[in-house]
């Protein structure tokens, strides 16, 4: 089975290939995680800068709404590349798609994933590194999963696309190296 | 006979650093973080890097130490970036 992988063409663009459902689903939901963040996601989101009050008010009315606005145009820019999903295989049993992010677009790429990885693990409580990682119950051939544990799957499965942006979407003097201690292209919790 | 001489002294109190201080948090990818340090703090990737394990592993750092206006503008771009950021005073 090939895993969906991650190209970076002669013109800078990033050329995702091979996605399975599991990460179609995944992407489209990021639009509405990160349109009107609220509760925890929003506290994540847009955390304090400080413990002093006033700077915390000076900081709601004089930096939040950029912070807000630049949330808003990496959505919008996945967005539109979002309208590009193509099916590689419609008649095959898996389907799987393709999406090509033009290169100025990458960044508002990974930055939008990040955030909607944030927003989810906000609304369902991930609160450790051990959250991240559900025990999956399988009954009579399938997996079993409740609402908080998809969730996590989605985390997980946007975390291995942004991961891949990073180490090779990214140009080649850009993209910072996989260490050891990660285990990889991108472990979570830090 | 010459006039005493008045001698003036200045003292100025710098203002005290602030410190920059990213916080660890269990979702966002290690290499994103490393990724993050060094286009911000234009850091080599080693530091980056180390700074990251650091947050990782303590759990906080220190990344950056320095004047207020400037260190508000590096939390800007933190959280620009959604790392938990904050600063404080030494």
């Amino acid at each position: 089975m090939m895993f969906p992988r991650v190209t970076r063409r002669p013109d800078g663009a990033a050329a995702i290939e091979g996605l399975f459902p599991l990460h179609v689903e995944a992407l489209v939901e990021v639009p509405e995680l990160l349109e009107k963040p609220e509760g925890e996601a929003h506290r994540r989101l847009f955390p304090e800068p400080s413990d002093d009050a006033k700077h915390r008010e000076d900081w709601e009315r004089l930096v939040r709404p950029e912070l807000f606005a630049l949330l808003a145009s990496a959505r919008d820019i996945l967005v539109r590349d979002l309208k590009g999903l193509e099916p590689t295989t419609p008649f095959g049993p898996v389907p799987r798609w393709n999406v090509t992010v033009p290169a100025q677009h990458v960044n508002a790429w990974i930055s939008a994933l990040n955030a909607a990885r944030l927003a989810l693990g906000a609304r369902h409580g991930v609160s450790t590194e051990q959250d991240l990682r559900p025990e999956l119950v399988e009954k009579d051939g399938r997996i079993e999963m409740d609402e908080r544990t998809f969730a996590i799957v989605k985390i997980n499965v946007l975390a291995e696309l942004q991961a891949l942006l990073i180490l090779e979407g990214l140009p080649e003097g850009e993209r910072p190296p996989a260490s050891e201690e990660e285990e990889g292209s991108g472990e979570e919790g830090a | 006979m010459t006039e005493p001489q008045v001698l003036e002294e200045t003292q100025v109190r710098l203002a005290p650093p602030w410190n920059v201080i990213v916080w660890n948090d269990p979702i966002t990818l290690m290499v994103y973080v490393t990724m993050v340090f060094q286009r911000i703090f234009g850091y080599p990737v080693e530091k980056s890097h180390a700074l990251m394990m650091e947050v990782h592993t303590k759990g906080r750092s220190i990344v950056w130490t320095g004047a207020r206006e400037q260190a508000e503008t590096y939390v800007q771009k933190l959280h620009a970036a959604q790392l938990l950021a904050t600063m404080e005073t030494t």
